[in-house]
């Protein structure tokens, strides 16, 4: 592409850096601190079964806490002010795109994972200050593990389609595309509050389809004799997982269209005249 | 040049147009002020200019380039000054490291000289300035910058009485031949020295586009009493050393342009001074 440029994106990322560099190291900070004192707290309870727990919370919670980031793309850009100074930037709009997905999804996170090692170690080393050998095993290797499983298993967007399991997987792998491209839509659309606005629209989309489903079911059930068995669901197991994952990729497809449009016509005052660019 | 054609503009579907069939060219290395009532469009046309806005009808375009499209290369050919703007807490010298790689012409010598002008220290935390220094700051590296087009909105509002002369002096030196500055006021005394091209722009036409000096060759800017006021004079107001009157200027009189006194004449005959600059 040749509005896409290396020493451009770099640019960027480094002003991103510097220029929101308080907030950055706030969340840092934050998740080191969070790690030290939940640390503290199970060092006080002393037991052995907690640590798998804090391991299972600090995994579920980074990998939100990942998914809700992605819902944050626009977030330096909620103010007219800060609008100004990203739009004015001299790059490209894909080039600021790249940039800001680089920073807030991998060097962030990154951050955050390093800062959770850090006070990790700190925990523990204050712990066995505080609990003498004991405390050892308040080190906890869990972290890292937990960090990475939920996201590539795909373990809370899992919906159970029986036993295909290349079909099923195949599907799942749909689902969590279809859930981070709409959070990028919601990223791209809103720069305030995108993550509950979000959720708030989702949850009011799949009331209406769920409506509409229940409705067509009735319509089905009622207006003819068909007879729904349990045996006729399990042979088109397969068949309804391959038009799920084509859904969900057809709507992540328009999802992330959407949100790139809307990304890169943003403008400095919301314009109802220019919606998407369109 | 920036070349604006037949731009419409509107904020919503059902809001009165901001714009509707304008059409304006900026010269270039002159600093042009652009002058218009509250909610004549100003800021928004500086927004349209630097890309920060878009329409679909018309075209703006610099030195050629649509600046609607966003391209890098046309952005680090200009630089904006809004009304207001947010410097992050942190240090000048952070803040040209992460900044000046955009801009190719970068001068951190002529960064140094405009803060010292403006009586600033080259080292300091920009968390601890108050809003009139941050401007300075801000407008020191936007003439730093070396850009062609320097676009500033408001510029001495927050700027104490000293800061505006300063302001006024490191705009003159900093001015080249190749440089554009557009600058959008309300504040007409504290830059009527400075300006050599005036556009005042109302309700989408543009009523003035000219010289400073073929201005003073057209019209003539005096003070003489009530009685004295002549028949066809475009414009008269009261003020403390008698009538302050704006008159075609006839017998090529010299008189310092009062740009207060040019835009009330501009807004209240706007056919007559179209007719007299042939426009």
């Amino acid at each position: 592409m040749k509005d896409m440029n290396t020493r451009n994106i770099i640019n960027v990322t480094r002003w991103d850096l510097v220029t929101h560099k308080k907030d950055y190291m706030n969340g840092w900070l934050a998740i080191a601190g969070f790690a030290i004192l939940t640390g503290l707290i199970w060092g006080i309870t002393n037991e052995m079964n907690y640590a798998q727990e804090l391991g299972k919370f600090w995994g579920a919670g980074l990998t939100i806490i990942w998914s809700v980031m992605i819902t944050g793309i626009s977030n330096t850009m909620h103010t007219k002010t800060q609008r100004i100074a990203a739009l004015t930037l001299p790059a490209s709009m894909n080039e600021k795109l790249v940039s800001r997905m680089l920073t807030y999804l991998v060097i962030y996170p990154l951050g955050l994972i390093v800062c959770l090692l850090a006070g990790d170690v700190i925990q523990y080393l204050l712990n066995l200050i505080l609990h003498g050998s004991e405390g050892a095993h308040f080190a906890s290797p869990y972290f890292i593990g937990y960090l990475i499983s939920p996201v590539f298993s795909a373990g809370y967007f899992s919906i159970n389609f029986g036993n295909l399991t290349f079909v099923s997987t195949l599907t799942n792998l749909m689902v969590l595309v279809f859930f981070l491209s709409y959070a990028f839509l919601c990223g791209c659309m809103w720069t305030k509050h995108a993550f509950l606005k979000g959720i708030g629209t989702f949850t009011l989309g799949m009331i209406l389809l769920a409506t509409l489903m229940a409705f067509i079911g009735y319509l089905i059930t009622g207006e003819t004799n068909w007879e729904i068995s349990e045996e006729s669901v399990e042979a088109l197991h397969k068949t309804i997982c391959i038009i799920f994952s084509i859904i969900c990729l057809s709507l992540s497809a328009f999802f992330i269209w959407l949100g790139y449009r809307k990304f890169v016509n943003r403008q400095v005052i919301d314009n109802k005249n220019h919606w998407y660019g369109f | 040049m920036i070349e604006i054609k037949n731009i419409d503009y509107q904020y919503r579907k059902n809001a009165n147009k901001v714009f509707s069939n304008l059409s304006l060219n900026i010269p270039e290395g002159k600093v042009c002020g652009l002058l218009g009532k509250n909610g004549a469009g100003k800021s928004t046309l500086l927004y349209l200019i630097s890309g920060l806005l878009t329409t679909k009808t018309g075209s703006i375009t610099m030195n050629g380039q649509d600046v609607s499209k966003r391209q890098a290369e046309v952005l680090s050919n200009l630089f904006l000054v809004p009304e207001e703007f947010e410097l992050p807490a942190i240090s000048i010298s952070e803040y040209v490291n992460a900044m000046a790689p955009f801009y190719p012409k970068f001068d951190r010598v002529l960064m140094e000289e405009c803060l010292s002008h403006f009586e600033l220290p080259a080292e300091i935390n920009l968390g601890q300035l108050s809003m009139g220094q941050k401007k300075k700051v801000f407008m020191c590296f936007a003439l730093a910058t070396n850009v062609q087009y320097l676009l500033m909105d408001e510029p001495t509002n927050g700027m104490d009485i000293p800061s505006k002369s300063q302001f006024r002096k490191v705009i003159s030196r900093c001015m080249t031949d190749d440089r554009t500055i557009l600058i959008s006021t309300h504040q007409v005394k504290d830059v009527e020295l400075l300006l050599d091209q005036i556009i005042i722009i109302d309700n989408s036409n543009v009523l003035l586009n000219e010289e400073a000096i073929r201005i003073t060759q057209k019209l003539a800017f005096k003070l003489m009493s009530q009685s004295q006021v002549p028949d066809d004079a475009l414009f008269s107001m009261p003020s403390v050393m008698g009538q302050a009157v704006v008159v075609p200027n006839r017998d090529d009189e010299d008189t310092d342009m009062d740009l207060e006194l040019l835009f009330n004449t501009v807004i209240s005959n706007p056919e007559k001074i179209k007719s007299l600059f042939n426009c």
